[in-house]
């Protein structure tokens, strides 16, 4: 299970001070040569992604799910770009969606782990003492628990769906985020210009939600990026268990565990989604670095 | 830099002193072990509590029965415990002669008590065993086993001696002697099972090597989770002398793993085979491959009590539609026939009805008339399947299917852990479930009877009470030719209302090494492996 | 320094409470049958089988009893689905395994993700830099059970090396499971050393030093190692654990018996005690891998020494 441990590099993302993300991090993202190629790629597999479902939606392309018995396992190029699997589908239309599929649930189940961290880390770091202890206990707790088995249970709970999917994964990659957002929050809770809002009469709530949670952007959108992948990876393992995305959708995964079952007989089926996938994780991974470098003014002096 | 280099070194030198490129499993056939691939991990060593292929095949070595298989022909008998048996004119009593020299690997002698003992204790209800069911052809067995008889002399089985055991039967059955080669009617050794605990404990440590007390060719050497399980020769088996191997090893590795381990030379036999290693050598050699007919039948149960299969026209129409020549040839792809009934047929003997084809105009009308027209409105359903890539490729070519033949495109395909996915299946949780059936033994009956109202493996909601009267009109005909028309005339019910979607009948594809000699294709794939031999 | 030691105890008696409550919990809510087998089983056997195994007690009194079991007998129970085998039995016969497998993974990470992650630093956004991170990222971003079957392929089928699935003990099977294993993990600790020593070598006592004229090399070992590697050991905390605990993909892939394998089949098949067990170890694992980690820290970090109890 411990493929999929969270990225807790938290001693990493902890050295980002809590500035926002200026117009100065933009600059010096742009100057790191490969961080930048990263995004762009980014946009480039999600454009190609989302372009390849609309075309096949629209009749241009293949549809991915539909089967040809006849042509099953096609070399690439003869009558498929990329081959076609052992059901006459079209691997590349299917890579294509299945991009869309897997950078969906690396973003929407990362998404609900930032809503879900960021709100408890913040809320425990503010309120502090007793209550804080307790929750970060809970955290914890959570932390001793192997990962994979609690998105099983929760799976096998509620259904093995994409909804569900990216809840599961979420409700388990929120730990390191709240234990980031918490330490901020209690680093500035103790400055001058949160006693100001508070002598100025504002709610607890908004003094959280307007101005600490702001504060802590930076940190947050660094960790995030590098939780896209480690989500991303663990969609993969789930597609391993059968646990993943249900036919007849594929996601990367679904199509790296199909292809690598087959990889002795046809190496394409395993070739094209895993580079796909792998070029994902390096640029999303390289893209963290380059954030994080750009929001550390420390460690870009060269 | 220099610790890379010296780990690179320190790898580079183990890996080439250490293992080279051995053959393993040639070595092991030169010392006489066998070494079988097993599907998975046992879940008991006791006759009386396994339930799956896998652990039946670790009982017949470990056990014998009062009859047992011939290793080239599943029609025949060969003796077991049992010398010679007979049985009445109507076939409702069987005596079973015990040999005498036939011996515990303890020493102690097998007795007919031991079977008596054996019999009542797969039918106490209190041990739970999951195949109790088999021996309700017992005069009593199902009134006893659910509790509603508590004295055993009741039921239809007695000891008259030490070396007779008769067995009244509920039911005419000149199939009986078949029926008692199953791992069901293995006899264990009282004393052991008592030492541990009491005739109903499940599971007590008596199955462990050092415990464990059989009386078949082997007796057990060692057992480790997810390891294996070893047996070794039992040197007082009566028929010790015709015992070749000296060891038998089963592995519980996963499909690709095992056919790594084959073309590593780890292994001598594999459980399965995966489809594309059958079309494409992958490294493994053609000789090795094996595709023999095997009795079992793959198929989707409909819940017919839930709309929109409550109506026999859809679940016809969903039938036709399917193009079943399609899936066996290139979905999965290792021989299997395409179904034309639900019992497979076999070779002499029961042929079901040539009901089933592939006729998508017929079937667009059905769900028309059905108020479908074209698939519109046809309500979404879920396919369920146990977690497996090749019952998800069957699933989603028919998802296909019926959207190209039919128009329906709210078909889902839900998976499902083996445990969860029975339990819905059990409950009735379900739209259209996937199962097989592998025959219990070699009668059309094992395939037939299941369909019966309120049977445990019905799981459906259909019931016919015209198929019900049917099968108990089958049993009591005095001819076989007489018992299969019946039988043929309760399978045309079945499949004129469909309560199932028959697929294919199963084929067994394997791969296995020159070396082992005597292994025979069978249709229960039940090997006895006294007969097989090691020639490296 | 002991009044920290016993209060770790108490707050890990606690977690560990904690880790029991919430899987008990969660499988409670689970649907399935322990008790599924390849045939059907008629109600009343379930049913049997149901109070044979004390799943017809109300909840709070098995949570009573498995909290008992744990704290008090340290027992876990037998399984619902390896019949007849104690939790126990099972732990101690598949850990061995995984600690082996696991053990010799995360040597292989350590001696070759430290090094690799150090060179990156010293050479940053240099050729080696760039390769050792995208050696890293490999390792990262190729799934194992992609590298598990090509790795088999190549050193055990093709090369004939190593085995291609099993375990015999005495034998040197675990070799390529473990470092396909620790690949992964090589990953993320070229990463982390290499940005923990360019925080390290960013302060300014190095660069004093540097600014000195002291031989490069000799800098990075003797003033940035030290500091370097502190978010290494702290990453390294809860690693540990998920290492020696055995990984579902690589014990399937090469048919290896040990406890990854339990812990996924119990969760799949709803085997509560096995489940329990697993999760507990794993649990006791990485509350002792985390208090390792932390008196490395304390060790390792001055800075830190000053703050008394404050460690977490």
């Amino acid at each position: 299970m411990n493929e999929v441990n969270s990225v807790r590099e938290l001693q990493i993302v902890e050295a980002v001070p809590g500035t926002s993300l200026g117009q100065d991090a933009w600059r010096r993202l742009k100057r790191n040569r490969l961080a930048y190629a990263c995004l762009w790629a980014l946009g480039g597999i999600l454009l190609l992604c989302s372009g390849g479902a609309l075309l096949s939606w629209a009749g241009i392309l293949p549809d991915p799910n539909a089967t040809h018995l006849d042509r099953i396992l096609a070399a690439p190029g003869d009558g498929y770009l990329l081959g076609s699997d052992a059901l006459g589908r079209d691997v590349f239309a299917r890579i294509l969606f299945g991009g869309l599929v897997s950078i969906a649930v690396g973003v929407v189940a990362t998404l609900v782990s930032v809503i879900i961290g960021v709100t408890y880390g913040a809320v425990a770091g503010y309120v502090g003492g007793r209550c804080d202890a307790v929750m970060m206990r809970f955290v914890d707790i959570l932390y001793a628990m192997p990962f994979v088995i609690l998105v099983i249970v929760l799976m096998s709970l509620f259904g093995m769906n994409l909804f569900w999917l990216f809840i599961a994964i979420g409700a388990v990659e929120w730990l390191t985020m709240a234990r980031i957002v918490r330490g901020q929050v209690m680093s500035l809770k103790k400055q001058e210009f949160i006693e100001a809002a508070r002598s100025l009469g504002l709610g607890h709530g908004s003094i959280l939600f307007r101005h600490l949670i702001p504060n802590c952007l930076g940190p947050v959108i660094v960790y995030t990026t590098l939780t896209v992948p480690s989500v991303m990876r663990l969609e993969a393992v789930l597609s391993f268990l059968g646990m993943g995305v249900q036919p007849p959708n594929s996601s990367w995964g679904t199509l790296i565990k199909e292809g690598a079952d087959r990889m002795t007989t046809s190496a394409g089926l395993l070739l094209f989604p895993a580079a796909a996938f792998a070029l994902t994780l390096f640029c999303l991974n390289f893209l963290g670095d380059g954030l994080r470098d750009a929001l550390d003014p420390k460690g870009s002096k060269d | 830099m220099r610790i890379l280099r010296l780990l690179l070194g320190c790898l580079l030198a183990v890996a080439l002193s250490g293992c080279g490129r051995r053959d393993f499993a040639h070595e092991a056939a030169q010392r006489g072990i066998l070494l079988l691939g097993n599907g998975s991990d046992p879940k008991a060593l006791d006759p009386q509590l396994v339930a799956s292929v896998g652990d039946s095949n670790i009982m017949r070595a470990l056990f014998e029965g009062l009859v047992t298989y011939d290793p080239a022909d599943d029609t025949k008998l060969e003796p077991g415990v049992a010398e010679r048996w007979e049985s009445n004119a109507d076939h409702t009593e069987w005596t079973f002669h015990l040999r005498r020299s036939a011996k515990w690997s303890n020493g102690d002698p097998v007795t007919a008590r031991d079977f008596l003992y054996s019999y009542q204790r797969i039918l106490e209800p209190g041990l739970a065993s999951p195949y109790a069911s088999m021996l309700y052809i017992l005069k009593g067995g199902k009134e006893y086993n659910e509790g509603k008889v508590t004295d055993f002399s009741q039921v239809g089985v007695k000891a008259p001696d030490d070396f007779t055991l008769v067995c009244t039967l509920s039911l005419p059955a000149a199939y009986f002697p078949q029926v008692v080669k199953h791992t069901s009617w293995l006899p264990v050794h009282r004393a052991t099972i008592e030492r541990f605990g009491k005739m109903t404990d499940r599971f007590t440590r008596w199955q462990r090597p050092g415990n464990h007390v059989s009386n078949g060719a082997f007796q057990l050497k060692s057992w480790r989770i997810y390891h294996s399980v070893t047996v070794e020769k039992n040197p007082l088996y009566w028929d010790a002398e015709k015992v070749s191997l000296r060891e038998i090893h089963f592995f519980p590795y996963d499909t690709y793993t095992e056919s790594r381990a084959f073309l590593g030379n780890r292994l001598h036999y594999t459980y399965t085979l995966p489809s594309e290693l059958i079309h494409h050598s992958g490294g493994g050699k053609p000789e090795w491959l094996r595709t023999e007919p095997y009795y079992g039948s793959y198929f989707y149960r409909f819940h017919v009590e839930r709309a929109p299969f409550d109506n026999p026209k859809v679940r016809l129409a969903l039938t036709l539609a399917i193009d079943r020549q399609a899936i066996v040839e290139s979905v999965t792809r290792a021989n299997q026939e395409a179904a034309y009934g639900f019992t497979p047929p076999s070779q002499g003997g029961y042929v079901p009805p040539r009901l089933i084809s592939f006729d998508p105009e017929r079937a667009r009308a059905l769900l028309a008339e059905a108020g479908f027209t074209g698939g519109k409105g046809f309500p979404g359903f879920a396919l369920l399947i146990n977690t497996s890539e090749a019952h998800r490729a069957i699933a989603e070519a028919m998802q296909d299917m019926w959207r190209r033949h039919l128009g329906i495109t709210s078909v889902r395909i839900e998976n499902r852990e083996w445990g969860t996915f029975q339990s819905q299946v059990i409950k009735q949780d379900y739209d259209a479930a996937r199962a097989g059936w592998i025959a219990d033994y070699l009668d059309p009956s094992t395939f037939l009877d299941m369909w019966r109202k309120g049977d445990s493996n019905n799981n459906t909601g259909w019931a016919s009470p015209e198929y019900d009267r049917l099968l108990a009109e089958a049993a009591v005909q005095p001819t076989e030719a007489a018992r299969f028309a019946k039988l043929q005339d309760a399978e045309r019910i079945l499949l004129t209302e469909l309560p199932v979607l028959p697929l294919y009948w199963y084929t067994r594809t394997y791969w296995l090494r020159p070396e082992v000699k005597n292994w025979n294709s069978l249709l229960l794939d039940n090997h006895n492996y006294k007969h097989i031999r090691l020639e490296p | 320094m002991l009044r920290f030691v016993l209060g770790r105890l108490v707050q890990s008696l606690v977690v560990l409470v904690g880790i029991l409550t919430l899987t008990f919990i969660l499988l409670q809510l689970a649907p399935g049958n322990p008790f599924a087998t390849e045939k059907n089983i008629p109600e009343h056997i379930v049913a049997n089988m149901r109070k044979y195994y004390g799943l017809d007690r109300p909840p709070l009194e098995q949570w009573f009893r498995m909290l008992g079991n744990y704290f008090v007998r340290f027992d876990g129970g037998e399984s619902f689905t390896k019949d007849g085998f104690t939790v126990n039995e099972i732990i101690q016969e598949s850990l061995p395994v995984s600690l082996l497998v696991g053990g010799a993974g995360l040597v292989f990470a350590l001696g070759l993700g430290v090094p690799l992650g150090v060179i990156a630093a010293a050479r940053r956004n240099r050729g080696a830099d760039y390769l050792a991170s995208s050696l890293a990222l490999a390792g990262i971003c190729l799934p194992t059970f992609v590298v598990a079957p090509l790795a088999i392929a190549v050193f055990a089928l093709e090369l004939g090396w190593f085995a291609p699935a099993g375990w015999e003990d005495r034998r040197l099977d675990w070799i390529l499971p473990a470092i396909v294993l620790g690949l992964f993990y090589m990953g993320y600790i070229t990463r982390i050393t290499r940005a923990g020593m360019l925080e390290a070598l960013s302060q300014d006592y190095v660069r004093t030093a540097l600014a000195k004229g002291l031989p490069e090399g000799r800098i990075l070992v003797i003033h940035t190692l030290r500091h370097g590697l502190l978010p290494l050991v702290s990453y390294l905390g809860p690693a540990v654990a998920g290492i020696l605990a055995g990984s579902f993909v690589v014990e399937t892939i090469f048919g290896l018996p040990g406890m990854g394998l339990h812990t996924v089949a119990a969760a799949r098949d709803r085997d509560m005690p096995l489940l329990m067990g697993s999760v507990m170890t794993y649990g006791a694992m990485v509350l002792v891998s985390n208090f390792l980690s932390d008196l490395a820290q304390y060790w390792m970090n001055p800075r830190m020494r000053g703050a008394g109890g404050e460690l977490s």
